[in-house]
């Protein structure tokens, strides 16, 4: 337990201050993550001097019309926590808090949010390229989008076509700031003066905030954060002086030096993205500063991580974006952020990104591209939609593979090389409410392609996006909830395998040898995938042995002998036999047939 | 506990009777009202000095500011339907269906109206209607990538706010249902019927983010009883519904009980539902994200 309260307070000192305000040992706590489209709320309490969650609900989030205000559903959700545990959270429409005496009301309110979308960045500088590690490194577990921006010329001609395109480009991004990197100071030369630059962000500037035809009244100006000397500073701040109201500047990036520039762009997150969204001020002042879902995210991984002394990699495929959060026994985390795209009203995202072929390929149904077009926009215009058809459901699933992949292998992300995935944890309504676990192991096994022996594990409490900010605030109580409530449950293990046997032979041979002295056996051929029911409660060693030139994890015809048994679970032991990279037919008929059949075999029956 | 029909910015579909105040733009314009004047949907609030250009009221009501060379505001009494998407800007005119059995290849297009079409539009009468010169189209649905050709858009980046040029869209087109193969909602096309010949005001204007939809506004006489916006959009027992997805789609009929726990749907997950006697007398239990509050 030691090692999991100081696991989540790694988390906890990045939100200093916070926890002053509240409550230091609460009674009880409301964990609110508002979603781009739901709220999900839940109530934990002290039971048995533990704290164990005692309710928890999901509502719309409410930040457009007919109900414009963040509150208003998160007093709806409060109104269901009430009718469930009759205990009373609301008094004149506020939240109580903190706990009364007669027990209503909560002591602490924790929030996580994705609402309001990213933080959308524009990045240039003298040492932009050079620092991109870095830069990407301080970016690490927060909610923003980093998009390059050119270098402005000096001298444009009015009405220059190549630059009216440039800024055409650029406008629809919608950035909230401009982020500078000063030249490295280690000999590397940097591409360009900050004279050279500041002169460009002050045309960028003015151009980002003059009115679109047909909006009216002038934009406020970006602000913009700059990393570098003091130096380089004052010619930026100087250049900018008449051109936007906030230049902040922090510390240079160097690998020790990443947390300023970090911070500086969190607490841009919540000054200009979240107090945007109307209601969020008002939640603020109740529940302290919001914790973005990827950081929240990011510190169940890695308590995972540690407590389990395994790499962990977490899977939140959302409406409106895919956060996968990485975090390695020696304390390395490993985020990975499709920040706008999602299966509900983000699906527009990952269509425009991949195409639809890419989409279609996941399909074991019948389909065109207009189909797929007319379900991406059809998520879009009516954002709670969930699927009601077999295609539909087939879509979604599919959406949520691409945006895993793109997540996985997008920019910055450093979480494709890690290897192996001990525990891939999904979370998430998409990946936890599936009509057959089978669904969820076949996305994860699909999407992220894994390899050697992985335990697929589903936080089917569906609280592990909130327990990151719980950690923010009360450490011991997120340790406490992992344990007891939150503790995700395995839906199997899988082994995959890469390269090919020589001859016929099957690829891999599975055994495993129950305590009871039972035993039992597969064989599985090259591109098959097979499953071996273990059942719950159950538990078994396993020993796999692989035909020459085939790897299980330990090397190209290397045997392996799990050290610990596996346990039993919702689809037992997986052997993945289809190979690193997955390879889909082309042919579309051969492709669907691959597809039932990988399907069929992991147990889903309704696969047509 | 509550479940909520969020998708309408006024909590509702279809609104029997709702006062609401729209600005007609009139750039460059000569003002013909004064705040104060009542007017008629069909009566000229604005026009050029050559008179090559006028902008007609749209809706019934009274004029509630009226500013030179820009905007004229006026709030009236109206039924409102509500569209799923759309395109274009605003437009008036009076409301007019295409003559029975003829040939849309052939048939003449009424000029200056609002085209009901209350089925799935095909890309030949799109294409006609709008190079014939209608003020408007309203039409139950159409196939995505037709209109993404015809608009030459893609629509997924114009909902997500990417690019600016779905108000630039020649005529407003509003889709009643969506796309796909899908009929005008019986009330609606029975609502617009029955109106056939009379202004309407239409708006293609549709921002998902912002929960902005398309609009059809329909006049009523003066100090007609009106409700009070936000009209309730929340899906309790007793409320009349129509299904927009699923085994049951464009059925109506009323929550009879609301489950305590999720259910598996038809294809086997777990969502809030609700049970719903159908106009038909048929009970069924449906997910409570493919209903829409009617009434």
């Amino acid at each position: 337990m030691a090692r999991a309260v100081e696991g989540a307070e790694s988390l906890a000192r990045s939100e200093a201050g916070q926890g002053e305000r509240q409550a230091a040992t609460p009674r009880s706590l409301l964990l609110i993550d508002c979603g781009s489209v739901f709220t999900k709320m839940a109530l934990v309490g002290i039971v048995d001097n533990q704290y164990r969650l005692l309710a928890r609900t999901q509502v719309p989030t409410t930040v457009a019309p007919p109900f414009p205000d963040l509150l208003i559903g998160v007093r709806e959700g409060c109104q269901q926590i009430e009718a469930l545990t009759g205990r009373r959270m609301v008094s004149s429409e506020e939240i109580l808090t903190p706990e009364q005496d007669d027990g209503s009301g909560v002591d602490t309110i924790a929030l996580t949010t994705s609402v309001g979308g990213p933080l959308r960045l524009l990045t240039t500088g003298p040492g932009r390229e050079a620092l991109a590690g870095l830069l990407y490194k301080s970016l690490s577990g927060l909610f923003a989008q980093p998009e390059a921006l050119p270098v402005a010329p000096a001298e444009v001609a009015q009405d220059d076509p190549a630059w009216e395109q440039l800024v055409a480009q650029l406008r629809p991004l919608r950035p909230h700031a401009i982020v500078v990197i000063g030249a490295p100071s280690t000999g590397i030369r940097g591409a360009g003066s900050i004279a050279d630059h500041a002169q460009s962000v002050a045309r960028w500037l003015d151009v980002l905030r003059a009115p679109r035809e047909g909006e009216e009244g002038r934009l406020s100006a970006l602000p913009v954060v700059f990393s570098g000397t003091t130096d380089d500073g004052m010619t930026l701040a100087s250049t900018l002086r008449s051109a936007t109201a906030m230049v902040h500047t922090v510390e240079q990036l160097t690998p020790t030096t990443i947390g300023p520039l970090s911070r500086a762009l969190n607490a841009l997150y919540d000054g200009v993205v979240l107090r945007e969204t109307p209601g969020y001020t008002r939640l603020r002042s109740l529940a302290g500063p919001a914790t973005a879902t990827i950081t929240s995210l990011a510190g169940v991984a890695r308590f995972l991580a540690h407590h389990y002394k395994m790499n962990v990699a977490a899977v939140d495929v959302g409406a409106s974006s895919t956060t996968l959060a990485g975090a390695t026994t020696n304390g390395d985390f490993l985020p990975a952020l499709f920040p706008q795209g999602g299966v509900g009203p983000g699906a527009g995202y990952i269509l425009r990104a991949v195409g639809a072929p890419s989409i279609l390929r996941w399909l074991a149904i019948e389909a065109d591209e207009n189909i797929v077009r007319e379900h991406v926009l059809t998520r879009i215009l009516r954002r709670r939609m969930i699927p009601t058809t077999q295609l539909e459901l087939e879509l979604e699933y599919a959406l949520a593979r691409e945006a895993i992949r793109l997540a996985l292998h997008g920019p910055g992300s450093r979480l494709s090389g890690l290897h192996p995935v001990d525990v891939l944890l999904a979370t998430g309504g998409t990946l936890t409410n599936t009509p057959h676990p089978a669904h969820t192991a076949l996305i994860l096994l699909d999407a992220m392609q894994p390899h050697g022996i992985t335990s697929l594990v589903l936080d089917s409490g569906r609280i592990a996006t909130m327990l990151g900010s719980v950690a923010a605030v009360a450490p011991d109580v997120a340790a406490q909830m992992t344990e007891n409530d939150a503790m995700p449950s395995l839906l199997g293990t899988a082994v995959s395998v890469t390269g090919r046997p020589a001859d016929d032979q099957p690829a891999v041979r599975a055994f495993l040898e129950y305590e009871d002295g039972k035993k039992d056996s597969i064989e599985v051929a090259a591109g098959a995938l097979a499953r071996l029911a273990v059942p719950h409660g159950r538990r078994a060693l396993l020993s796999l042995y692989p035909a020459p030139g085939v790897d299980v994890g330990l090397g190209p015809g290397q045997q392996a002998r799990a050290s610990e048994p596996v346990e039993g679970g919702a689809l037992g032991l997986i052997i993945d036999a289809r190979g690193r990279p997955l390879e889909l037919p082309t042919a579309t008929l051969e492709r669907m047939a691959r597809l039932r059949e990988w399907r069929t075999s992991l147990g889903i029956g309704g696969a047509r | 506990m509550t479940a909520w029909a969020l998708d309408y910015p006024l909590g509702r579909p279809l609104l029997p009777a709702a006062q609401l105040t729209r600005r007609r733009p009139t750039p460059g314009l000569t003002v013909l009202v004064q705040p104060g004047d009542r007017v008629r949907a069909d009566q000229a609030v604005a026009e050029a000095p050559d008179r090559s250009r006028i902008v007609l009221a749209g809706m019934a009501g009274r004029v509630r500011e009226a500013l030179p060379g820009r905007e004229v505001s006026i709030e009236g009494q109206v039924m409102y339907l509500a569209g799923t998407l759309g395109l274009g800007g605003s437009a008036v005119g009076p409301l007019a269906f295409l003559p029975r059995g003829e040939s849309i290849a052939m048939v003449a297009i009424p000029t200056s109206a609002i085209l009901v079409y209350p089925q799935r539009i095909p890309l030949t009468l799109l294409q006609r209607a709008i190079s014939g010169g209608v003020g408007g189209i309203i039409a139950a649905s159409v196939s995505g990538l037709e209109l993404e050709a015809i608009s030459r858009l893609d629509l997924t980046a114009l909902y997500d706010g990417l690019i600016p040029e779905g108000d630039r869209f020649p005529v407003p087109v509003i889709l009643t249902e969506g796309l796909g193969e899908r009929v005008m909602d019986a009330i609606m096309q029975r609502i617009l019927t029955q109106r056939e010949g009379e202004y309407a005001m239409i708006s293609g204007l549709t921002d998902p983010r912002r929960n902005i939809r398309p609009e059809i506004l329909l006049s009523l006489p003066p100090d007609s009883p009106v409700m009070s916006l936000p009209a309730d959009p929340a899906l309790v027992v007793g409320a009349r519904v129509r299904v927009v997805a699923g085994e049951y789609r464009d059925a109506h009929g009323q929550i009879v009980q609301l489950f305590t726990h999720r259910q598996r749907d038809q294809i086997g997950l777990l969502t809030e539902s609700a049970r719903i006697r159908m106009e038909n007398g048929l009970m069924c239990a449906t997910p409570l994200h493919t209903l829409e509050r009617l009434a």
